[in-house]
């Protein structure tokens, strides 16, 4: 783990509960992200972890807790919730661009008319967001001309256009082929190392154990266990970890 | 028959189908404004807007457009509302036009996928921006088929206004038969205008659905279909 030191956090999540009618999905969940750090989030499908990641820009609201982006609580009645939204970027696993717009409008919309850019502005950012994800030559594609995984990364850079805080992946490759993961993998990976904060909700150990500054496991609407990822991999500490992570590579193996 | 009478039945014919297309293209402009109210109306509105937008829509579609023609023409003049044979077809039609648009904007709507708005909203978009850059743009393209063929249904149906003395085609047919007596011929040759209009009509839309098809996701018309299924046979 890097040295948290006494820094403000960029993203401090405290006691996070949330329930879809008599059920409780999350049950008090606590987190702090600083900034620059990647954190990877495992743990069992129906574990919550893709509804607590969808509560930090509110795209779900939360019964208890609270959560603080940049020193400011997500919930506090004055915050221009859409302002929040702008300042989240937010990757998803189900690919969702605008069918209807090239890989350049699809990634220039939100700056022009949320941030007021100028049109040559959002284009010259936007080409050159395309090209940092290598797709450079593919800014006049249409999404249903594009591969899965070059979709998946026009989205990266649709959220990238908007200069978020940070950036919350939701699954980024759970509904790619395996063939195209690698290419998703390695402009997140590349991301990182530049510094973006970073939260990703995944299956992909082998990018965890990469990338992740440090992982965390859910399991039953709380966090198991979180450690730097060597030490998570390696000496899981709860039981519920270990059998998580022996079925997963058994399942792993299995393919 | 007189070649000047001839003459004279043509021009009376051509000026009866201006107006048939006239009053459809009228109806298809505000029955689209209609269509759209509506449809905000269903999505934006309260529980009163909702229910008053899906009843006039159940009315409009559940009731005969003669029936409504006649309502309002001779029916509202009992009640002191007295309106030009013109301002009664235009309403009746656009009213009736937007009804049915209305069903199929909001088929459309319904069939853009809540992940594209998702999408849109976190990326700081607002409701009404979400509505008007992503989902609008697109359910007015899936709209246009149906449309089409309501406009061409409309071509033809806006004949019923002949029953409140407007001088359309089917009514200017009538009134040259009534002087020459040449029924065959004349509704022939009726039948044979409309015909033409409504293939020509056909055309435009077929070329504006190409025309504003997203690139990669080009509808698949029955040919497509049909080299598709052929393929699988020969495979199988």
């Amino acid at each position: 783990m890097r040295d948290r030191g006494q820094r403000e956090p960029l993203l401090d999540i405290v006691n996070l509960e949330k329930s879809f009618g008599e059920s409780k999905i999350l049950k008090g969940i606590s987190l702090t992200v600083h900034k620059g750090e990647v954190v990877v989030v495992i743990g069992p499908s129906g574990s919550g972890k893709s509804t607590w990641l969808r509560c930090i820009n509110r795209l779900e609201d939360f019964q208890g807790g609270d959560i603080r982006l940049a020193g400011r609580s997500v919930i506090d009645p004055t915050l221009d919730i859409r302002k929040l939204r702008a300042e989240v970027g937010m990757v998803f696993q189900q690919q969702n661009l605008f069918p209807h717009m090239t890989a350049l409008q699809n990634v220039t919309m939100a700056p022009r008319l949320i941030l007021k850019m100028p049109k040559e502005q959002a284009e010259r950012e936007g080409r050159e967001l395309l090209a940092k994800v290598g797709l450079a030559s593919k800014e006049s594609r249409y999404p249903a001309q594009l591969s899965g995984g070059e979709q998946q990364r026009v989205g990266i850079a649709r959220s990238l256009a908007m200069h978020p805080l940070l950036m919350l992946f939701d699954e980024p490759t759970s509904s790619l082929d395996p063939e195209l993961v690698g290419e998703v993998l390695s402009v997140m990976k590349q991301l990182a190392e530049e510094g973006m904060t970073m939260i990703v909700v995944t299956h992909e150990m082998g990018f965890a154990k990469e990338v992740a500054d440090w992982v965390v496991f859910i399991d039953g609407g709380r966090i198991v266990e979180q450690n730097d990822p060597d030490e998570l991999f390696s000496s899981p500490q709860q039981e519920r970890t270990r059998a998580f992570l022996a079925r997963y590579l058994s399942n792993s193996l299995r393919v | 028959m007189e070649i000047s009478f001839f003459l004279e039945s043509i021009f009376a014919l051509a000026r009866g189908a201006s107006i048939t297309i006239l009053l459809s293209i009228l109806s298809l402009i505000l029955g689209g404004i209609v269509a759209i109210v509506i449809v905000m109306m269903r999505l934006l509105g309260g529980m009163v807007l909702r229910l008053i937008a899906s009843a006039v829509v159940g009315i409009l579609r559940g009731t005969p457009l003669l029936v409504q023609l006649y309502l309002v023409y001779y029916g509202l003049p009992q009640i002191g509302v007295v309106l030009q044979a013109y301002t009664v077809a235009i309403i009746v039609l656009s009213l009736y036009m937007g009804a049915y648009l209305s069903e199929a904007l909001r088929g459309a709507i319904e069939s853009i996928s809540y992940s594209q708005i998702e999408g849109a909203i976190s990326l700081g978009l607002s409701r009404w921006q979400a509505l008007r850059v992503v989902v609008l743009p697109q359910a007015i393209r899936l709209t246009i088929p149906p449309s089409a063929n309501q406009f061409i249904s409309m071509l033809k149906e806006s004949s019923l206004v002949s029953q409140i003395a407007i001088m359309e085609l089917t009514l200017t047919a009538t009134w040259i038969i009534s002087w020459t007596f040449r029924a065959f011929e004349t509704y022939l040759l009726a039948a044979a205008i409309y015909l033409i209009i409504t293939t020509a009509f056909t055309f435009i839309a077929g070329w504006l659905e190409k025309r504003t098809a997203i690139p990669g996701t080009e509808v698949r018309n029955l040919d497509h279909l049909d080299i598709e299924l052929n393929k699988l046979e020969n495979l199988a």
